[in-house]
């Protein structure tokens, strides 16, 4: 007496029958890998979300500015729209009087209506200098000496030169900051931060970088405290660094 | 190496085309071999006689695919290897196939069921009105030997619920066997 003649007769099962079944035997694993994968990216996310947003609980994604340099060696370089932080920009600018170093901020019009848009500039270094209030034009002709914060319209050219109110020296000025909030109307929206080094210590030459570039989701309801801190600590960070 | 590649090696009648089907599926045949043997001794010795016979198959064979080819010769060679090893009361317990059995032992003569092809083509068809996740799951338990616990991972689903799914086919195909007078 034989006693797998019925397995036996299962052996001869159809080729598709028996791949069907492999399928599920490579499918469950494939399931199991992406959710390890999803696992990993909620860490990967979660980790992201800590430092960009660490003790003030903002959630951030990509930055929204573009920030288009004019330098001195005749490129033009145009910070990457939605750009991830850091980014250096290799052109350099001889900012030895004023206005000084051309930069233009806008925010697509495609991300927000362009006419919502607001940005709210300060500087810890340097002057900064505005022509026509929303003028894009890198030749202001008379342009306007601005405080160290100050609120212009979206597509305007704001000017950067290494002096600093009352000083008459040139090298005053080895490393500053610009801090560049983004208004969506009353809602802060986005943070950029740029830094200017002085190419080397008796130089009178800046190279500028992009240091921070992050988004704000409008729901969250960022406040100008909250904002503050979380750009203190953005601050504390980039010293850090 | 693609599936004709190989084959056409084998006809060549180059050893390479054992290396390469070692290579390609050797795995997934030493996983059949153990989930039906329960041991990793008769599994190797097993698949050398699974490369033997399929050496000696191909040609005139020319399979397509491969790997079915190879696992219907392994399986066979697995439950000649249950049936030597039960003659000579060396144990081995094979769990899904005695499962399998018992729904058709159940007061019948097991001899009453040798039907050859034309039983084969019966559970060919009545696996084909399963739902697609029954059908994968009896074929995946009782062709390919999986163990409960690997089919809970494969379908995420509970032991109990796995056990009554496997109970409930069974019986159908138990009740299917009679009606067709197999039983």
């Amino acid at each position: 007496m034989r006693k797998y003649n019925l397995s036996e007769a299962l052996t001869q099962l159809p080729d598709e029958m028996l791949l069907e079944a492999q399928q599920a035997k490579r499918k469950k694993p494939a399931l199991g890998r992406m959710l390890r994968a999803a696992a990993c990216l909620c860490v990967v996310l979660g980790l992201s979300m800590w430092i960009f947003g660490r003790g003030d609980g903002i959630v951030t994604g990509p930055g929204l500015l573009t920030v288009m340099v004019y330098a001195e060696d005749g490129v033009d370089t145009q910070m990457p729209l939605h750009a991830v932080s850091p980014y250096t920009y290799d052109a350099w600018y001889f900012c030895n009087w004023a206005p000084g170093m051309p930069i233009v901020l806008s925010v697509a019009e495609d991300v927000y209506a362009s006419e919502n848009i607001t940005f709210e500039v300060t500087t810890d270094g340097g002057e900064v200098y505005v022509g026509a209030l929303g003028s894009t034009s890198i030749y202001p002709g008379t342009a306007e000496k601005m405080d160290t914060t100050f609120t212009v319209p979206n597509n305007t050219a704001i000017f950067w030169n290494q002096f600093t109110a009352g000083d008459t020296f040139w090298q005053d000025t080895q490393v500053a900051f610009m801090d560049i909030v983004i208004f969506n109307g009353e809602t802060v929206i986005g943070y950029n931060c740029l830094r200017f080094d002085r190419k080397n210590e008796n130089s009178m030459t800046f190279f500028v970088s992009m240091t921070q570039a992050v988004s704000f989701d409008a729901k969250q309801n960022i406040t100008r405290d909250v904002l503050e801190d979380y750009i203190e600590k953005a601050h504390e960070q980039k010293k850090a660094a | 190496m693609e599936d004709a590649q190989i084959i056409r090696l084998f006809f060549e009648r180059s050893e390479e085309a054992v290396d390469r089907v070692k290579e390609k599926y050797g795995r997934a045949c030493m996983q059949l071999l153990r989930n039906l043997l329960q041991n990793d001794l008769d599994a190797e010795e097993c698949a050398n006689d699974v490369y033997l016979a399929l050496w000696n198959t191909i040609p005139p064979e020319s399979p397509d695919p491969l790997l079915t080819y190879l696992l219907k010769i392994a399986r066979n060679q697995a439950l000649r290897r249950i049936t030597y090893n039960n003659a000579q009361r060396r144990g081995g317990q094979t769990l899904a196939l005695d499962e399998l059995e018992e729904c058709i032992a159940d007061g019948h003569s097991v001899e009453q069921i040798v039907g050859g092809k034309l039983l084969q083509e019966k559970i060919a068809e009545f696996l084909r009105t399963l739902r697609k996740e029954d059908r994968q799951l009896f074929v995946l338990r009782y062709w390919y030997g999986e163990s409960l616990e690997r089919l809970e991972e494969i379908f995420g689903w509970s032991n109990s619920k796995i056990k009554s799914k496997l109970f409930r086919v069974r019986n159908r195909l138990r009740e299917e066997l009679i009606r067709e007078g197999y039983l």
